[in-house]
């Protein structure tokens, strides 16, 4: 389904419209652009899509060497005989923390829409979604090293896309290193968004975010690709040059294709293999998909598998 | 039929096709480039050098490379070809021949109309059966003896008849003649076989002297035979006039052309068939000039003379004829001052044509009808006009027909003439003009045409603006309404004008004769006319007009055209004006009716005054006399062959080719040697390179819509 027929005919089964890129990227607003992502998908969601330590009560789990013994819930325990402590609905104690990418390959678009618009459009979806479950909201844009830095808060909305609004994509990147510094300079655990083009090897990328998943921290990557950069659809002989390097190639994509459009297949095959062994949620963001509609699908299928692994860590 | 090309290297320019491939890789590498995210995948891709394997933008590259192809060809002119005539079988490949036979006086010497004629003839064997031939002959004009056509036994009739003349040749007149035929000709291939011994002197190119484009001058040259050459080429008659009687010494030239030790020749002078002298005489340089004795002019008949050369060891060229008349000299009266300078009467007793018998007098009083009777000018020399009685004479001497030339010097005191002056002059001379004494005036205004100008016109004739005046009288002209002469043709007109617009010398038709105003000094006081070299030559021509002369030669030139008015006049047989008798008889009422011209074979031919110009075919004396008058009593005319014949020196046959055969033309000396089809005339028919510039227009307007369009979309991209 193309952007413009999502658009206008809306996706199937839910009855929701959603939001064609290009006409957000109409919308000089980027709050508004924001609300109008995640009000839409909110109404079908209708539990929050970050669990965590919250006082809503969430389940009941075995009981683990390391638990604080504080949450035991005994009165299961006097009915069942066995140990279980309580988990909460997250609200308001989580940090949220968006990692938008603003390396020059970002500012690739072949249609109009750049990945950078894309991605920003995504980060302040995701910020405003975020703030609008309570969580503390923040950001940290990087390219070859970390450029700005806006803590997490829970006043910290306006900030977090005013920072999303002044970025530029105008350095080369280096995420893995960029990511090894937030690593470093991360003080508590929270969720952590990556919005990037991934133009790295997934161990480059993984390991770091290994890293912070063990920091308990709750990963999740975007990764905002054009569909050109996936199909390489040109058809003359031409001149390609690199965002990052300025490296310039001429090239026969009509004898390249096959071979590009496999290599493009396994990279983003070994990120995500390699993301979902550290336990990374893991998003392909196409820039020619509505953005409300790939969130609606992300968050409910990262529900999904939350509920899937409870019972299935319960049983 | 096959591909030419008139100028082939400029295929040379299809190198160039490589240009749009090399700019359309190079473009394609470094123009433009696209932005893309990353190549760390590309890069991992076997490396494939695409800019010099592939060609994406074909037809952009083919368009291009067509124009740079297409421009190749335009500019190297690609014509059709005929290979042959069997291969064809198109009438158009076959070819026009037009055999020039070159039959001047020349070509009577040695043995070169032999070998003309039989060059012609290994032309004649030479064509194929579909070639078309026609055969001109020319001398001073060229003449179509035989159209074309495909008989050639017709052609060969023709020459077996055809002698060579006694005019002198003008190649002209040839290539002016086969250029006709070749105009109407519907064949490409055009040649034109050019037989002459290729005097230089016949070779004086016009502009009309050109063949048309693509045809080819094929010259034959016979007069590479090395004759050497003894002729009289000219004489000069000098005359005087002592105690009254009227002497002529003739100057013989003899030119001498050849090798070999001097030579030696017997010259004799024959008058009326008697032998006036005879002397033997060396001739050792290239021209001799030798003064005969002079011999006494007497009575109105014409002298015939003969002056014969003949060498001793050579063979006898034709006697040079002459006629000579007392009738033909030109007497003026001048009337000067005892003190006037000598220019003007100088000037005037040079010998030349017409011989010129001066009388001079101081004085205007005395003149009387018998005075007068006798001159055919009166030129009044910077003194006043006569008044009274004297005055009233020369008016009607005037009137009758005799000239009036006043020279309207210092001392001509024109406001004192009488009001009677008037009605015969051109105006009357005001106050005198002073210019800058440095730079003076010029002579500007000049009737170009006008007979006393004419030898000026030509770059050899002398400037007429050369010469400074620095004092000049205004001269208001008569204006001829106020005079009843509505109804004549410029009666009175300037023929030419200082720079200033004054009038320097004006005429008056007065009567039957002329009135004609100079209106400075004829002397160093108001100008330095008479220091200049067209002083003698522009006195003799104002006497000559002033006196209604017509230039009266003792000779002619065989082939010279001449006017029948012109020997009428001579003869005594026209009138000045329109008979009852000439009207009667049917002609144009100026002629005595039934003149005819008795040639030297004594064939008689009729003459009238407007019956075209006569061309005279061979030497000898002409009478010319009323049809029912006794032999030997009419004038006499003499008739030389072209003396410019003598002139053996010889041009390159090459010359005439190159100047008379258009550009582009292929040359050859050998006729028939390749039967190729002229280039020129192909390309002219088929006009194949402004096609090929059109379609190229069209590839450009092409090739810019596909090159925009591609760009706008790589934009897009």
């Amino acid at each position: 389904m193309t952007p413009a027929n999502a658009r206008a005919g809306g996706r199937p089964g839910t009855g929701a419209n959603f939001l064609d890129p290009r006409v957000l990227q109409r919308i000089g607003n980027l709050e508004l652009v924001a609300r109008s992502v995640v009000e839409g998908f909110l109404q079908g969601l209708h539990r929050s899509p970050f669990v965590g330590q919250s006082l809503d009560f969430a389940e009941h789990r075995p009981y683990a060497l390391g638990d604080d013994p504080r949450r035991v819930d005994w009165r299961v325990y006097a009915r069942t005989g066995r140990y279980y402590v309580k988990e909460f609905e997250a609200e308001t104690n989580t940090n949220f923390t968006v990692l938008l990418d603003v390396s020059r390959s970002m500012s690739f678009g072949r249609e109009g829409l750049s990945k950078f618009d894309y991605a920003r459009f995504l980060a302040a979806s995701l910020a405003f979604l975020a703030r609008r479950q309570g969580d503390r909201v923040g950001i940290v844009t990087v390219d070859d090293e970390i450029r700005e830095v806006v803590p997490c808060s829970a006043r910290h909305l306006e900030r977090v896309l005013l920072t999303i609004d002044r970025a530029r994509p105008e350095n080369p990147g280096e995420l893995a290193q960029a990511l090894r510094d937030v690593t470093a300079r991360q003080e508590r655990k929270g969720i952590i968004a990556l919005v990037s083009d991934l133009y790295l090897e997934p161990d480059e990328l993984s390991q770091p975010l290994k890293v912070l998943g063990q920091a308990g921290n709750d990963v999740l990557v975007f990764h905002v690709l054009d569909p050109a950069e996936r199909e390489l659809p040109y058809e003359d002989a031409l001149t390609l040059e690199d965002l990052e390097t300025g490296e310039v190639l001429p090239v026969d994509p009509g004898e390249l294709r096959a071979e590009y459009q496999e290599l493009i297949r396994s990279h983003i095959a070994g990120v995500a293999s390699a993301l979902a062994k550290g336990r990374v949620d893991y998003l392909l963001a196409d820039t020619s998909e509505a953005l409300d509609q790939m969130l609606f699908s992300f968050l409910s299928a990262r529900q999904d598998r939350k509920r899937r692994g409870r019972w299935a860590s319960r049983s | 039929m096959g591909l030419a090309f008139l100028t082939p290297l400029f295929l040379g320019g299809l190198l160039a096709v490589a240009i749009p491939v090399i700019v359309h890789l190079i473009r394609r590498h470094r123009g433009m480039p696209f932005h893309f995210p990353s190549l760390m995948f590309l890069r991992r891709l076997p490396v494939r050098d695409v800019r010099r394997r592939q060609i994406r933008d074909w037809p952009l590259l083919l368009l291009r490379a067509s124009v740079v192809v297409l421009l190749a060809l335009a500019f190297a002119r690609p014509v059709l070809q005929f290979g042959g005539a069997e291969e064809e079988g198109v009438e158009e490949a076959f070819r026009e021949v037009v055999i020039v036979l070159d039959r001047s006086w020349s070509m009577m010497r040695g043995e070169r109309w032999e070998r003309a004629r039989s060059s012609a003839d290994s032309v004649l064997s030479e064509l194929q059966a579909p070639d078309r031939v026609s055969l001109v002959l020319f001398d001073r004009s060229g003449m179509l003896a035989v159209e074309p056509t495909l008989d050639l036994a017709r052609v060969r009739a023709v020459l077996d008849t055809t002698r060579a003349g006694w005019s002198g040749a003008r190649f002209g007149s040839g290539l002016q003649a086969a250029a006709t035929v070749l105009d109407a000709s519907d064949r490409s291939r055009q040649e034109v076989v050019f037989i002459s011994d290729f005097q230089r002197s016949g070779w004086d190119q016009g502009p009309r002297d050109r063949l048309p484009p693509g045809a080819r001058l094929l010259p034959i040259d016979v007069g590479n035979d090395g004759l050497g050459m003894i002729v009289v080429s000219d004489v000069i008659f000098e005359h005087s006039f002592p105690e009254g009687r009227h002497l002529v010494t003739p100057t013989v030239r003899i030119v001498r052309q050849g090798p070999g030790p001097p030579a030696r020749g017997e010259l004799t002078l024959e008058l009326d068939g008697a032998l006036a002298e005879s002397r033997t005489t060396e001739i050792s340089q290239v021209i001799t000039s030798i003064a005969l004795e002079p011999f006494l002019l007497s009575g109105p008949d014409p002298v015939r003379g003969e002056i014969r050369l003949v060498p001793e060891e050579a063979e006898a060229e034709e006697p040079f004829r002459f006629s000579l008349s007392a009738r033909e000299i030109l007497s003026v009266l001048l009337i000067e001052g005892p003190d006037a300078p000598p220019y003007l009467r100088q000037a005037l007793r040079l010998a030349g044509t017409p011989p010129i018998r001066v009388e001079n007098r101081t004085s205007t009083q005395g003149l009387t009808p018998e005075s007068l009777e006798e001159f055919d000018l009166v030129l009044l020399h910077d003194l006043p006009l006569p008044s009274g009685a004297a005055g009233a004479q020369l008016r009607d001497h005037v009137d009758s027909g005799g000239g009036l030339l006043v020279v309207a010097g210092p001392g001509s005191a024109p406001a004192e003439w009488e009001s009677a002056w008037d009605a015969i002059l051109p105006g009357r001379p005001g106050e005198p003009v002073t210019r800058d004494p440095v730079r003076g005036g010029s002579l500007t205004g000049l009737e170009q045409d006008h007979p006393i100008f004419v030898a000026f016109s030509g770059p050899e004739g002398g400037s007429l603006g050369g010469p400074r005046f620095f004092r000049y009288r205004t001269l208001p002209l008569a204006d001829p309404s106020s005079l009843g002469m509505e109804g004549d043709l410029e009666p009175v007109r300037a023929l030419a004008r200082f720079d200033d617009g004054t009038p320097a010398l004006a005429e008056r038709a007065a009567g039957s004769g002329r009135v004609l105003i100079w209106t400075s000094a004829l002397d160093t006081g108001w100008s330095d006319l008479p220091l200049r070299p067209v002083f003698v030559p522009l006195v003799r021509e104002m006497v000559r007009y002033a006196a209604h002369r017509r230039e009266a030669s003792p000779f002619v030139t065989v082939g010279q055209p001449l006017d029948a008015r012109f020997l009428l006049e001579r003869a005594g047989l026209l009138r000045d004006r329109p008979t009852e008798e000439g009207e009667a008889a049917g002609g144009e009422g100026w002629t005595l009716p039934a003149a005819v011209m008795i040639g030297p074979g004594g064939r008689s031919a009729g003459l009238r005054a407007g019956g075209g110009p006569i061309d005279l075919r061979e030497p000898g004396f002409y009478e010319i006399q009323r049809e029912s008058a006794a032999p030997g009593t009419g004038w006499t005319l003499a008739a030389n062959p072209d003396l410019g014949e003598v002139d053996p020196t010889r041009m390159d046959p090459q010359e005439l080719v190159l100047a008379a055969q258009g550009e582009g033309t292929a040359t050859s000396t050998e006729p028939g040697a390749d039967r190729e089809v002229s280039l020129l005339e192909s390309e002219r028919r088929q006009g194949a390179w402004r096609f090929i510039l059109l379609a190229v227009l069209l590839l450009l307007l092409g090739e810019a819509v596909v090159s925009n369009r591609r760009k706008r979309l790589a934009q897009q991209g």
